[in-house]
């Protein structure tokens, strides 16, 4: 039952306007190897944050909305992000979009949303299984080495954000939770291009981090009823409405 | 409305009871649930030691059946599991104030759950500064 906690080390850095937290479990963390595969975790969200940035005006994403920049013409990512955009808003039914509404009237392309998901599960990808948890501003990838205890997720109650409304053990997945807590209204219902605040927060768990990313995104946007896009998807969710009520996925308290 | 509140009474009975046994150690021999399908019996008095797991009451309900199995370490409450639970809604069941989640979250709030990393709805830098994440992260920076 107690298993002998492994040695365990953090890094935290500023990253897309957000703490990204890194930590690793196992032997040999102050090693120059350990070091460099860290390195390259943060060197690839800096990446795509210098690409995909809509706070930037030189990232290729400001600059196509600019029309000086085509997809074609821009990073691989672009494209490669783009096509997924599309794939995400038909895996959601719309509920997920990509092109906001634009203060003239006029849609951008904000791909942030999917963005955050794919580029941290990339960084994640590059420690190829070790046993470590990346936690970029409360979206969450893990793995867990043989032996090793699955790591303790706290999930942050929206309503009181000193609360956790449930704690999963996760050995390798992703946990990603979409809401209005920290920035208030921020998630725009796609159909009525208003921001909405039904959904106080929803947490989303499977295998891929972008893929629960986007519909916690959508979860959200859709409302309280945000949870049936997870039908026959594998992913389970938990969602807690402004309401105060709490709904889950029959599968949540499965595993 | 009225199964809701059903359903919830029925799985507060069965808190209170895993509550109630929590709080009498030392008092008396927790009660262990008549004819209920409990998976292991209740221990002895005092035999509180690392890594207990006690089920609690298999609590039938119009909606199903609710049992939680509860984890010991350190002389306290660890963990709150949710062991057996159905119910008749369709995908997406929906919990009141003080269901399932809740009473799990209440005895986690205070016994401090130990978890390795939070999540949430996106951090700014400044909400991270006072966050249980950074107290965390701040435990294992060198």
């Amino acid at each position: 039952m107690s298993t002998l906690a492994p040695p365990r080390r953090a890094w935290v850095e500023q990253v897309m306007g957000m703490p990204v937290s890194l930590h690793l479990r196992g032997p040999g963390l102050d090693s120059a190897p350990v070091q460099r595969s860290v390195d390259a975790v943060f060197v690839l969200l800096r990446e795509a944050d210098a690409v995909f940035s809509t706070y930037r005006a030189d990232s290729a994403v400001s600059r196509i909305n600019r029309g000086e920049l085509t997809v074609a013409a821009a990073h691989p990512w672009v494209a490669e992000v783009a096509q997924l955009c599309d794939e995400a808003r038909e895996r959601t039914g719309g509920w997920f979009d990509a092109r906001l509404p634009g203060p003239g009237g006029d849609r951008s392309w904000d791909p942030s949303g999917l963005v955050k998901g794919w580029a941290v599960e990339r960084a994640a990808g590059l420690l190829s299984g070790a046993d470590c948890c990346l936690n970029a501003g409360g979206d969450v990838v893990v793995s867990t080495a043989a032996g090793h205890p699955p790591w303790r997720v706290g999930l942050e109650d929206p309503l009181r954000p000193s609360r956790l409304a449930d704690v999963v053990t996760l050995a390798s997945g992703a946990v990603a939770t979409s809401g209005t807590a920290r920035r208030g209204a921020h998630i725009v219902d796609p159909y009525r291009g208003s921001p909405t605040d039904e959904v106080a927060g929803v947490t989303v768990i499977g295998p891929s981090l972008l893929w629960a990313d986007v519909y916690a995104t959508a979860a959200a946007a859709r409302g309280v009823t945000g949870l049936d896009l997870l039908r026959g998807t594998g992913y389970r969710g938990l969602l807690i409405g402004r309401d105060g009520h709490t709904r889950a996925t029959r599968s949540w308290f499965c595993s | 409305m009225r199964k809701i509140t059903f359903f919830l009474l029925a799985t507060i009975a069965g808190l209170v009871g895993l509550f109630s046994y929590r709080t009498s150690l030392g008092e008396a021999v927790p009660q262990a649930g008549a004819g209920a399908a409990t998976s292991s019996p209740a221990p002895p008095p005092g035999a509180i030691v690392d890594g207990l797991v006690v089920d609690g009451d298999a609590v039938l309900t119009e909606y199903g059946t609710v049992q939680v199995r509860v984890t010991f370490a350190g002389g306290r409450i660890a963990d709150v599991a949710v062991l057996r639970k159905h119910t008749v809604h369709e995908h997406s069941l929906v919990l009141n104030e003080l269901a399932l989640p809740r009473l799990r979250e209440q005895v986690l709030d205070a016994q401090s759950a130990e978890v390795d990393t939070v999540s949430g709805a996106t951090a700014t830098s400044r909400a991270y500064l006072g966050s249980l994440q950074s107290a965390i992260d701040r435990a294992h920076l060198r």
